[in-house]
């Protein structure tokens, strides 16, 4: 029985396989474990096993010397993308491209969200886009003539020009912000598993230390999740990834 | 600026609604601050920055903390529950856990590189608000820091932060993967010296030469406390120095000036100390120690003499009063004193030692080291942060020994620098007062150098007319000599002592003499005078029952004129010197054994009815008596004190000390009408612009002329001219 390799899912799968439309694999009456496995037919995780049934004979009548229309019903599938800064608010890129193997689209998301059909079979791709510069404008000081005093202040006036410590600026955060997003399609899995609950962290922004890992949690990944936990309000975050799959499911499939 | 991510999405298949969130994540420093109950830091973003969280904006920059443990004023002993701990509050943003590097960082004005750096770790590096947690000695974690660096080095020396380098930068910085608006915050802090306070030093400081230890003494008995005296009321300083004549002709060289000078070779010594507070996060002044570190004190002298109501002195004082430095108007070096333009350095060095909780006797326990140029009279010193002196520090002050010199001095907290070579701000050239905070300095009152003379008897054969010492004493107070009364008030002659003496003083006398004198009579209980002699007219019968006469060619009369002896006037000046001459040596024996000034009274030098034959007659004598020396005198006063008109009897015992102290008569005075050149006067001892000096004969003002002050005050006489318009 052969079982579900990364980036595999049963949009892909039914491409790989010949079939126009998914239900056609996932419906079928030898997958019932995997449907009821997993609820959602593009998020498997690695391992599952699915069958590919054998494909059926549809005989039809045809009239000699006449026209006979075959219909294929073949089912579109998408990319959804949702790009949200840190506060969840939508971002307003200025040029944006997405490339999923053969298809390049310059189309700008719409309040954050990146739609497209794809080709399921194609497993990698690149969203590149830009952000206006977000540095905040520095006011030229006043040049104010020192003021005579008697005698110094006490406590003294702090001078801040005094204190020579250096601090490295982004030098570039005048420029628009250029960020790509490499993507690994069909390489989310269901958020009920834990690398599917890690790999939603880190779409969420999450530095998570070991995207791959599978079926342990180590110390860096329980800070990551801890960090995560207490910035959406929890006061006494436990840095349990199952504290969190509800919620990550939530934050990062219901765009 | 480019930022790469991996994502890893679902596709969506035709009947599916569900998508793939893909968040720009964002880290940043929010703030950073100092806090202790109410009051807290501000916290400083760069302009550029754009915080992921709006910072709060309370706060102020005169933030301020006492590192370490406190003393208790009370006891000055160190009480380790007492400590003004404070909370360090920063803010990350780090839901996303991009923060790779979180530090906290210390810095000092004028320095690039931070001498403290603390790496943020595991949940301090989580989102939120936190309060950085501090080691303790014995290895509990609390979220208070009590200003420690963890460990020693040169600039801090107990290893907490100090007033030495005052005010603080504490920076929060981040790195990390991603989107970073706020990459560092920082806030300001200070540590305060809140106070200053002067207080004498400990008796050990000071030399263990008994008679430095004693000036110092006596100076913090009469003043408990330095910032008390006026220039009314000066804290004296008084330099024991009773120095007389030992024969005339010292009235005449400049004795006086080399017998002070090598009296006082020493230096006097004057400990002073300050008490040093730190302002406490609660505005209070408190004792901590260990946040002073190695900050100096500037320790200045101010030449406070004022003008002479006598001209000739503020001559004298002037010269070179505006090039000295500082500026003044106390003994110049080239008149015997300490001013001069360049390094009057009243302050000695020292290299101090160790604390320790008892004081070493005789040396001082503070580094001191004197100013470079340009304050090159003034001095630095350095606070003992542990032991007996712990928040102490202090400065040995040794002022000239001139009398009248008169000064003030101030200490500064002196840590505040200008720039990066760390000049101090306060060495500058420019004449006290130096401009500073009034917490930042403390003054003491006036000191002032006296003359301590000491008058131990006053002695009169019978009951004479006395008088009080205070009169004559004010007439030296102008050179600012105390003349201090050790007296056990007035002693009379004991009788039997009396009359065994006047047969001692007159045993070889000549035959002659003898006679003028009736071996029957009880000499004590003759009366106040000093020698009973016989009237002119029982000596005279006295010589005819020794000699007859029968041979002598003109007979009696004829011997008499040929004796000098024929008038009553001349037969009683004889008996006035004979007795003068028996009453030093009468009285010599009760000349004192402690140094000092005698007085010595008689009413008339014999009996009055002698006195009454002549014109005029001696009321005193400033005899070198055997028993005297360069310590001790005495004065023979052959008057009664009521003989004295409106002047007053004080006049003529201030008179002949006068003499004592090495001051001859002036030029052509009264009735010491010498020519030039006589070596009775010396003209060029006195101010020619005043004919009646105290030395004089002459009524009048009667009070020392000003070349007579200074001589007293101890300057340089071959220096001076009589002519007061030279010394200017």
């Amino acid at each position: 029985m052969p079982t579900v390799k990364p980036g595999d899912c049963f949009s892909s799968l039914a491409k790989e396989n010949g079939y126009f439309n998914y239900l056609t694999l996932y419906d079928h009456t030898d997958n019932v474990v995997i449907q009821l496995k997993r609820t959602n037919p593009n998020m498997l995780a690695e391992g599952d096993v699915y069958k590919i049934p054998a494909k059926r004979q549809k005989n039809a009548a045809l009239d000699l010397d006449l026209e006979k229309r075959f219909v294929v019903d073949r089912k579109l599938t998408n990319l959804r993308l949702g790009l949200f800064d840190h506060e969840d608010k939508a971002l307003v890129p200025t040029e944006c491209t997405l490339v999923v193997g053969p298809l390049t689209s310059n189309a700008l998301p719409a309040a954050g969200l990146l739609e497209t059909p794809i080709d399921p079979k194609v497993k990698s791709g690149t969203v590149n886009f830009k952000l206006a510069p977000w540095k905040k404008p520095v006011v030229p000081p006043v040049i104010v003539p020192p003021v005579v005093v008697d005698k110094p202040p006490h406590p003294p006036t702090i001078e801040a020009k005094e204190f020579e410590d250096k601090f490295e600026e982004d030098e570039e955060s005048d420029k628009p912000l250029e960020v790509e997003i490499k993507l690994q399609l069909g390489y989310l899995e269901p958020h009920t598993e834990i690398r599917g609950a890690i790999r939603r962290l880190n779409n969420l922004g999450c530095k998570v230390p070991k995207p791959d890992a599978k079926t342990a949690v180590d110390n860096e990944t329980k800070q990551v999740v801890k960090s995560y936990q207490k910035f959406k309000g929890n006061d006494n975050p436990s840095g349990a990834i199952a504290d969190l799959r509800a919620a990550l499911e939530t934050s990062h499939d219901k765009i | 600026m480019k930022i790469s991510r991996t994502a890893y999405v679902a596709r969506t298949a035709h009947d599916q609604t569900h998508g793939n969130k893909l968040v720009l994540p964002e880290y940043g420093v929010v703030e950073i601050h100092l806090k202790k109950g109410g009051t807290e830091s501000k916290t400083f973003l760069p302009e550029s920055s754009v915080p992921p969280r709006v910072p709060k904006t309370t706060g102020t920059d005169d933030f301020c903390f006492a590192p370490a443990t406190q003393w208790t004023a009370a006891t000055w002993q160190e009480d380790k529950n007492k400590t003004d701990k404070v909370k360090v509050c920063y803010h990350l943003y780090n839901p996303f856990s991009l923060i790779k590097e979180a530090k906290i960082e210390l810095y000092r004005r004028f320095d690039k590189k931070p001498f403290w750096k603390r790496k943020l770790e595991g949940d301090e590096m989580l989102d939120g608000e936190h309060e950085l947690e501090f080691e303790t000695e014995d290895g509990s974690k609390v979220k208070e820091w009590d200003g420690a660096l963890g460990e020693e080095s040169d600039d801090f020396p107990d290893g907490f932060v100090t007033t030495e380098h005052s005010p603080y930068k504490m920076r929060l910085s981040v790195m990390g993967e991603g989107l970073c608006k706020s990459p560092t915050a920082w806030t300001f802090f200070h540590i305060l010296i809140e106070e200053l306070k002067l207080e004498w030093g400990a008796d050990e400081v000071v030399g263990t030469d008994k008679d430095l230890r004693k000036v110092f003494v006596d100076l913090k008995t009469d003043f408990a406390d330095p910032k008390t005296p006026t220039i009314a009321v000066p804290a004296r300083i008084y330099l024991e120095s009773n120095i007389f004549k030992k024969n005339s002709k010292e009235m005449f060289d400049n004795t006086l000036y080399k017998e002070y000078k090598k009296k006082w070779a020493k230096t006097p010594e004057i400990a002073i100390f300050a008490q040093i507070f730190v302002r406490d996060s609660g505005g209070t002044a408190v004792l901590a120690p260990k946040a002073l570190g190695n900050t100096k004190f500037l320790w200045d002298w101010e030449d406070k003499l004022p003008d002479s109501t006598t001209a000739f002195v503020t001559n004298a004082q002037d010269y070179e009063k505006d090039t000295t430095k500082p500026k003044g108007q106390t003994c110049h070096k080239d008149r015997g004193g300490m001013r001069f333009k360049d390094k009057v350095r009243l302050f000695s060095t020292h290299v101090g030692y160790k604390p320790a909780d008892a004081l070493k006797n005789g040396s001082f326990p503070f580094e001191v080291k004197h100013a470079k140029e340009p304050r090159v009279w003034a001095a630095y010193s350095k606070a003992w942060r542990k032991g007996k002196l712990a928040a102490k520090t202090g400065i040995l002050f040794q002022p000239s020994r001139m009398a009248g010199d008169t000064y003030k001095f101030t200490v500064h907290a002196a840590h505040e620098i200008t720039d990066g070579k760390r000049k101090p701000r306060l060495n500058v050239d420019a004449d006290p007062p130096l401009k500073i905070d009034d917490k930042l300095k403390a003054e003491s009152g006036i000191l002032q150098v006296w003359r301590k003379l000491h008058f131990r008897r006053y002695m009169t054969k019978n009951g004479a007319t006395t008088t009080g010492w205070a009169g004559i004493k004010a007439f030296y107070e102008k050179a600012f000599m105390d003349i201090e009364d050790k007296t056990t008030g007035v002693e009379n002659y004991p009788s039997g002592e009396w009359n065994t003496a006047v047969t001692g003083a007159t045993a070889k006398w000549s035959k002659l003499d003898k006679l003028k004198i009736d071996d029957t009579v009880d000499q004590h209980a003759a009366g106040q005078h000093g020698l009973h002699f016989r009237t002119r007219s029982e000596f005279s019968t006295a010589l005819d029952t020794a000699y007859g006469f029968v041979s002598y060619p003109g007979g009696k009369a004829q011997w008499l004129i040929d004796n000098n002896l024929d008038t009553s006037a001349k037969y009683a000046s004889t008996c006035q010197d004979l007795s003068l001459t028996a009453l030093v040596k009468i009285f010599n024996s009760k000349m004192p054994t402690d140094e000092g000034i005698a007085l010595f009274h008689v009413d008339y030098s014999i009996n009055s009815s002698l006195i009454q034959s002549m014109a005029g007659f001696t009321d005193g004598q400033a005899a070198d008596f055997p028993a005297g020396g360069r310590k001790k005198c005495a004065f023979l006063w052959t008057a009664p004190s009521t003989d004295y008109g409106a002047q007053g009897p004080a006049a003529t015992p201030a008179h002949e000390i006068g003499h004592h102290m090495m001051l001859p008569h002036p030029r052509n005075t009264g009735e010491n009408n010498a020519p030039d050149g006589d070596p009775n006067n010396d003209y060029e001892a006195h101010d020619r612009a005043v004919t009646d000096c105290l030395m004089s004969y002459l009524d009048g003002g009667r009070e020392l002329c000003g070349f007579c002050q200074l001589r007293q005050r101890g300057w340089d006489k071959s220096k001076l001219s009589a002519d007061g318009n030279n010394n200017k």
